[in-house]
């Protein structure tokens, strides 16, 4: 039987490892996420305050609570019905708004999934 | 999975999907270890200088750029060297202050830190002596590379060299410094 034993080489700590990769997350998020999220969020706070400047939304608001006893269906027909029938202005502040809330929320999706492979191919 | 892949595609590919970067660590964290602790001789301050070292070679990872005689390694070297001096120097300030505070000096055995700290002192004026025994050109660059901190690129361009030649200027000037301060 082979006595010797060799001499294992110094190597960082899970924990060590762990905050390396914690800050390096930290900077990617800092540097690619925490931009484009403000841009996002500025972008809708602009849309909304145009969307409340030409859209009386206490009015829309209480026309879906009439729709809505007659099911789901019933609301997005009124609210397609209200869309096509609104200023041109205001379709494309909506349209520009639903965008850049799925950008958002890709984004959202995208930190949090990075963050969960970080720790996966670490193991 | 991805290890067949260049170091600089790896870091490319962290600075978009920053889960890459642990190949890096896994590939790089016992060499850096053991080179650090071969400046500051202590387990923890050695773990502190690859920590943050591998912070900033992600940090400044987009400012990387892969040209000819310029590899990923020997940029991240110089990263970790820059940071151990860096660390050495701060190390040397606190310890200095507290030398005679901190408990734990005196518990440590005593050739580990307090001689280091005594060769910290001399180490400067030692560096200077050994190369201004070396021929010009050579001590030139050494002091331009490990002293000044200047890039292959801002060296060449002073020196009028290209990198290859530069890096066969540095080799040499390693080798005599080795030479040379092997008597010391």
């Amino acid at each position: 039987m082979d006595m010797v034993q060799k001499k294992q080489p110094i190597t960082l700590s899970d924990f060590l490892k762990n905050r390396i990769l914690w800050k390096v997350y930290v900077l990617w998020f800092a540097r690619r996420i925490v931009p484009l999220m403000l841009l996002q969020v500025a972008v809708i706070v602009v849309s909304l305050k145009l969307f409340g400047d030409n859209v009386f939304v206490s009015k829309v608001l209480q026309n879906i609570g009439v729709v809505s006893g007659d099911g789901y269906w019933q609301v997005f027909k009124y609210l397609v019905a209200v869309f096509a029938q609104t200023r041109l202005i205001v379709q494309a502040v909506v349209v520009l708004a639903l965008g850049v809330v799925a950008l958002l929320l890709r984004d959202v999706l995208r930190s949090i999934f990075t963050y969960r492979s970080l720790w996966r191919r670490k193991e | 999975m991805d290890n067949h892949l260049k170091d600089e595609h790896i870091l490319r590919q962290a600075l978009d999907d920053p889960s890459y970067f642990s190949i890096l660590v896994d590939k790089y964290q016992i060499p850096f270890i053991r080179k650090a602790l071969g400046i500051v001789r202590s387990k923890e301050e050695a773990e502190d200088i690859v920590q943050e070292t591998f912070v900033k070679i992600y940090n400044y990872g987009h400012r990387f750029k892969k040209e000819e005689g310029i590899e990923f390694k020997s940029w991240a070297y110089k990263i970790l060297m820059n940071t151990a001096f860096t660390h050495y120097q701060k190390l040397k300030k606190t310890t200095g202050n507290v030398e005679f505070l901190d408990p734990l000096l005196y518990e440590e055995k005593p050739d580990e830190n307090t001689s280091d700290l005594a060769s910290i002192h001399d180490a400067r004026a030692a560096v200077a002596e050994v190369i201004a025994r070396m021929p010009e050109h050579l001590a030139r660059v050494l002091k331009l590379y490990y002293l000044e901190d200047k890039s292959y690129r801002d060296i060449c361009k002073a020196e009028k060299i290209s990198i290859p030649t530069l890096k066969m200027r540095l080799f040499r000037a390693k080798r005599l410094f080795e030479k040379l301060t092997a008597g010391v």
